[in-house]
């Protein structure tokens, strides 16, 4: 079993920040 | 054993970083440990301490009989830290320890905390259950990054507090000469006379049970030549690891932080696809 606190909450949301900053980029410049 | 440091050192970690432990066991073996990358205060966590070796080998004992190793450790965590208190051990961390009987290595040093010996087969991997200060309550500590040192042993000594030899070690000539007479002891152990070359008398060097010979009688041999081989098969090693005692305030801030953070990425997207429509719409005008 996986049990998370917020520190690891926390490292999970800076991951999912990058990840989704670089699809923003993609859908605000139409394509790669 | 860990007694015969907490006797004679005020502090097992001295001001060079050497552990006290390598004062006795001279051969280094390596040790690892595997701490959290920072945890909340107040909270029960567990340093892994690992002393891998060979479980199939044996180690000659005080008798000169051989025997399973045993390992040992010390633990020296930042101040405030502390072993966990019985009721706050979680049952899944009770498993990992085992019947381990943790001591602190002072009665008023709390984050100085040794084990040992234990059987080696079966704790080569220590699990120590740590609790974290709280610097709400304890004054003293602080949200920051501390380190955390760690000696570990398997098998015996090779010199006693007092400077003496164990068997656990090589033996060696402690004349130039001609090995006039080796005498087998009833209880193990050598005698071994040499004839000195200098001054014509004769030495007897003492061998306990345990090492095994390397010389024979009539052999010349040379000061500080080895009698015996080393059956020593442990070591000690130690090492150092980091951790940080993190504010929930300051991670639920940085929460905020990235979700402020994202919300503008998709705003400032937003806003150009609008642009971008009354580009459009100008240009077809």
């Amino acid at each position: 079993m996986i049990r998370m606190d917020i520190v690891g909450i926390t490292w999970a949301a800076l991951m999912v920040v990058f990840t989704f900053s670089l699809s923003l980029v993609v859908w605000g410049r139409s394509g790669l | 054993y860990p007694i015969f440091a907490q006797q004679g050192y005020e502090n097992p970690r001295e001001a060079t970083g050497r552990i006290v432990c390598a004062n006795c066991h001279l051969a280094k073996k390596p040790v690892d440990i595997e701490v959290p990358q920072s945890v909340l205060p107040n909270t029960v966590f567990e340093a892994i301490v690992k002393i891998p070796y060979d479980t199939q080998m044996k180690q000659v004992l005080a008798n000169g009989k051989k025997g399973a190793l045993n390992v040992g450790a010390v633990l020296i965590l930042p101040e405030g830290f502390e072993l966990a208190p019985p009721d706050r051990i979680s049952p899944e961390i009770r498993q990992k320890t085992g019947n381990l009987y943790f001591q602190n290595y002072r009665p008023n040093q709390k984050n100085i905390i040794v084990i040992g010996p234990v059987p080696g087969q079966k704790y080569s991997e220590l699990v120590f259950p740590i609790l974290s200060p709280d610097p709400a309550t304890d004054k003293e500590a602080h949200f920051l990054k501390y380190p955390i040192y760690v000696g570990g042993n398997r098998g015996r000594g090779q010199i006693y507090p007092d400077g003496s030899k164990s068997n656990n070690t090589v033996y060696s000539a402690s004349a130039t000469g001609r090995v006039s007479k080796i005498l087998r002891k009833e209880k193990g152990g050598y005698e071994i006379t040499i004839d000195n070359k200098s001054d014509g008398g004769q030495v007897v060097d003492i061998v306990p049970p345990g090492p095994e010979l390397l010389i024979s009688e009539g052999e010349l041999i040379k000061v500080d030549q080895p009698l015996t081989n080393n059956p020593n098969m442990g070591g000690f090693g130690q090492g150092d690891a980091e951790i940080v005692l993190q504010d929930p305030l300051r991670v639920k801030g940085l929460l905020l932080f990235l979700a402020s953070v994202i919300l503008a990425q998709i705003f400032l997207v937003l806003k150009k696809k609008q642009f971008e429509k009354v580009q459009l719409a100008e240009m077809n005008l």
